[in-house]
């Protein structure tokens, strides 16, 4: 602790003059989802031994109290369930419509229960996304252990599936809470195993059908064989990085060291399972080692573990978390300590977290609002910066599909890309304009917000203008912003017809810091 | 909205020399003498990789058969044949281009696409749209860069219709993406909405971040544009001349675009789901919906446009073809070269461009794979040239000489 100490101190010291103020909302611009209105004036009171209790408590979300919020969260019919109970509680349309139609399906004429299980089919499943998409904005607007949800953010998109994709909605939200969520503080070899073991991710990558070519019958050839789109990735975007140093050889010997990776009962109680009959028994090279025919199980194990120890996996990952935590461009230096970090604990994750949050390049001048929020950043932290709450009965406006972020749904497993020219254009400006309009006017459905109170007229609305920019953006705007926020109220003051000034409406000043060019970084 | 309110109120700032010129140039409405005659590029992006053996089936090599015994297209000596010359066979969900194809507007490269040899969709896409295949550290798009080099860029000409901005118009704040046009604008919650509006303009006009300065400009001047366009009915009795598809819906509104007058003369869309590891399917099936997909929004764009054609060249393109032979779960897997469609009024079609050798061991990429001997640069530096009149090619594909020449695209 004491060197952890020192080492904040020191690389503090290094910050090239960030003040305690923009400290404070560096850290919570980055390590949560904005700050919550007077945060971070209160967390820069605290001086650099608030910042430090800050990040430690952060990284034992366990130690937190967030039952009021997992409480808010229990209401969402999904919440809790597995993959079976899911499977039994919405793959069941018949029981939906004998209960809705009030009759047994006996009852009703084949061609109308057909038609009402298309239209069930088309409106129930859909909610198992929609309750899934407002757990995780509830979480990012609402709970208290907020750097999970960021790096839940930032896992979730490395180990990214696709709801849409076949079966894979049934096993999201298990592969949400046991393969990602549950590794999040732990180990990287950890986390590469639970997700290479999840239904969810071998049927989004095809990896349950790939096998070892059957032999031909009768001169014909049988179907089945290999399919090498899960072992691509895996090497290209789970561990080495494209640049990582491997062949299309390897790609091909990793996939059929993985053959047999599949999932049983994929219709009803989908589970992992190595399926002995689909695996290739022959030997195999994998990054020049050779492993002997008949591996089975073990084969595949032995490669995660090969992955998870290589230099390349933890540079790539060391890259990925510095661009989305320090800037796009992030200096070789931070990766390269990263690196290092993460080679001497064998990937545990949360001593490379310290690592990044305690260095030097993260408290620099050069990483202040360097990044450009994501939608859900920068929705999250719109309602945040209002004090605002979500309402869990009502289902939330699909915001984050307009701005481009729908959740879950990313089809490439890529996941969302986090750069700023992907999200910097006129098109998704115009739509995020819109939303903070909207969002000033208490106009989102499902959205709550405190907007500052109308104030008396004053004459003084350069230091007004402060107060709300540094209550809503944490710093005050820039001189342009600034004079064109008080134009709007200079504009807003009038007199009622008696001659009395009448009190300004600060929403769309609101609005306007919210739609701000400033307020789009963090 | 009233247009000329936004012109004055963003007066004060427009002429500092804060702004780039070419906005200054929009605000001039020097644009407006072009409109209704410009030239147009209209680039679809087949994201995911398409198997080009499908759409063009080479049925006249019995390799195809044999490597592919579930997924050839069949459909010699059926009425769905549809033979394209002695070697390929146009795929049967793409019935629709059939009448583009005998009119003579609609050409196919085969063995097109990146001299780069990676499998990744990732990369290979980034090298499409950057045009520097190889590079990672070209991070902007080979369109954005032709974009300055147009003799009149306004604050519409180059549109991406999806919700990304797609990386090969990356780079450029005057490109625009938007999902759809009914999309891009403010909807009013306020009295007098007009007024934040206006002062949102003015709050990006003074933005020190130039990106975002930029983007907010183009932003306004753009959506000013557009809502006066689409406020009418007539939109959407448009609209309903195209598929109800996302591909149909999309192309529906770039030409809209087109037959307003907006100006328009780069415009971009993407389309998904050519990733077929499994199952892909034969005359049917996953791949052959695609492919109905893209051809019907396609031949509706083509037939509404009506005189318009004339002013389009439309071109599709994917990151890299699919192995030639069909992996253990009936589908594909990454492969190399594949297939490129060129389609518009003053295109010399109804002609197979590019070489072919047939699908033996020997001629293909790694033994596997479709070989690429048409780089995806020779077809789109020709139509940049020939039709968007773009004289300096080295701006646009750096480090890149061409030395195969022009493929003769256009009518002389």
């Amino acid at each position: 602790m004491l060197v952890f100490l020192m080492s904040l101190l020191i690389s503090t010291a290094q910050a090239g003059g960030l003040s305690s103020e923009e400290k404070a909302l560096q850290l919570l611009n980055r390590l949560s989802y904005g700050p919550r209105p007077t945060e971070v004036q209160a967390l820069a009171k605290q001086g650099n031994n608030g910042i430090q209790h800050w990040i430690e408590e952060q990284l034992h979300p366990e130690k937190i109290d967030d039952r009021h919020l997992e409480g808010k969260i229990s209401q969402l019919p999904i919440t809790g369930l597995d993959t079976l109970q899911l499977m039994a509680q919405y793959q069941d349309l018949n029981k939906f419509i004998e209960r809705d139609m009030g009759a047994s399906k006996k009852d009703l004429p084949e061609e109308e229960l057909k038609q009402l299980r298309k239209k069930y089919e088309d409106h129930l499943i859909p909610r198992i996304l929609e309750d899934m998409q407002a757990q995780r904005l509830i979480r990012a607007v609402e709970s208290r252990r907020q750097l999970e949800e960021v790096l839940f953010d930032f896992w979730w998109n490395h180990f990214n599936v696709d709801w849409s994709k076949g079966p894979v909605r049934w096993m999201a939200p298990s592969y949400e809470r046991e393969a990602i969520r549950h590794h999040i503080f732990g180990s990287f070899i950890d986390l590469l195993r639970a997700t290479a073991h999840h239904p969810a991710m071998l049927v989004y990558l095809d990896n349950h059908v790939s096998r070892v070519a059957p032999p031909a019958k009768n001169g014909k050839k049988p179907n089945g064989g290999l399919n090498e789109n899960y072992a691509r990735e895996l090497m290209e975007l789970h561990t080495l990085g494209v640049d990582g140093g491997y062949t299309q050889k390897d790609v091909t010997e990793l996939a059929r060291i993985l053959t047999g990776w599949s999932v049983e009962n994929t219709n009803d109680d989908p589970v992992f399972a190595f399926k002995e009959k689909n695996h290739d028994k022959e030997a195999k090279v994998f990054l020049n080692h050779t492993f002997p025919a008949g591996g089975g199980l073990d084969e595949g194990e032995r490669a995660l573990e090969m992955l998870a120890e290589n230099p390349n996996t933890a540079k790539f990952i060391s890259l990925k978390l510095a661009r989305y935590f320090v800037s796009d461009n992030p200096p070789e230096s931070l990766v390269l300590r990263l690196q290092k970090e993460f080679l001497k604990t064998h990937g545990n994750l949360t001593a490379v977290y310290r690592a990044l949050f305690n260095s030097p390049e993260f408290w620099s001048r050069t990483s202040y609002q360097a990044k450009v929020k994501r939608p859900l950043q920068f929705v999250a932290s719109s309602i945040r910066a209002l004090g605002g709450e979500l309402d869990i009965k009502t289902p939330l406006p699909k915001i984050l599909a307009d701005l481009g972020e729908e959740l879950y749904k990313c089809a490439p497993p890529t996941g969302y890309k986090d750069d700023a020219s992907t999200w910097v254009n006129p098109g998704a400006l115009v739509s995020r304009l819109d939303f903070s309009l909207k969002l000033a006017a208490n106009r989102m459905d499902g959205v709550f917000v405190t907007l500052p109170q109308k104030v008396k007229p004053t004459e003084d609305l350069k230091s007004l203008v402060n107060d709300i920019s540094k209550k809503l953006l944490g710093q005050p705007l820039s001189k342009g912003s600034a004079e064109v926020v008080m134009k709007e109220l200079s504009d807003e003051s009038r007199t009622f017809a008696n001659g009395e000034l009448r009190p300004i409406s600060l929403a769309k000043a609101t609005a306007l810091i919210l739609g701000s060019p400033e307020f789009q970084k963090r | 909205m009233d247009r000329r309110f936004f012109l004055k109120s963003g007066s004060l700032l427009l002429g500092s020399s804060l702004l780039p010129r070419w906005v200054w140039a929009a605000a001039q409405s020097s644009t407006e003498t072009l409109k209704g005659q410009e030239p147009i590029f209209v680039f679809i992006v087949q994201r995911g990789a398409m198997d080009g053996l499908s759409l063009l089936a080479p049925v006249a090599d019995p390799e195809y058969f044999k490597l592919r015994p579930n997924i050839a297209i069949k459909t010699v000596g059926t009425k769905d044949h549809f033979a394209i010359d002695s070697h390929f066979a146009l795929h049967p969900a793409a019935a629709a281009l059939q009448p583009i194809w005998k009119e003579g507007t609609l050409s196919f490269v085969v063995q097109s696409g990146s001299m780069d040899g990676t499998r990744s969709h990732f990369d290979a896409q980034d090298y499409l749209e950057n045009g520097v295949p190889g590079s990672k550290t070209v991070t902007d798009g080979f369109l954005s860069r032709a974009l300055p080099e147009l003799s009149h860029p306004g604050a519409l000409s180059a549109v991406a219709m999806q919700l990304f901005m797609p990386k090969v118009l990356q780079g450029n704040s005057l490109a625009i993406s938007m999902n759809s046009l009914k999309d891009y604008s403010l909807k009013a919650p306020f009295e007098n909405t007009e007024h934040a509006v206006g002062n949102f303009e003015a709050m990006y006009q003074s933005a020190t971040n130039k990106v975002l300065r930029e983007t907010g400009i183009s932003a306004f001047h753009s959506m000013h544009d557009i809502q006066d366009s689409t406020a009418g009915k007539g939109f959407n009795e448009y609209l309903k001349q195209f598929p109800k598809s996302t591909t149909g819906r999309r192309l529906g509104e770039i030409a809209w675009m087109i037959t307003t007058g907006m100006g328009v003369q780069i415009a971009v869309t993407d389309i998904g789901g050519w990733d077929t590891h499994v199952y892909q399917g034969s005359n049917e099936g996953r791949l052959a919906d695609r492919i109905r997909e893209l051809s019907e929004a396609m031949a509706a764009f083509k037939t509404v446009l009506g005189a318009h054609w004339s002013r389009v060249v439309m071109v599709t393109a994917t990151e890299f073809g699919r192995t030639v032979a069909e992996n253990g779960t009936q589908g594909t897997d990454h492969g190399h070269g594949s297939v490129m469609m060129i389609s518009g009024g003053r295109v010399h079609g109804g002609r197979v461009l590019g070489s072919w050798s047939e699908l033996k061991k020997q001629n293909l990429y790694e033994e596997r794979d479709v070989p690429v001997t048409t780089d995806f640069r020779q077809v789109f530096s020709e139509v940049l040239k020939s039709h968007l009149g773009i004289k300096d090619m080295a701006k646009v594909f750096p480090h890149w000489n061409n030395s195969h020449g022009d493929l003769r695209i256009f009518r002389s």
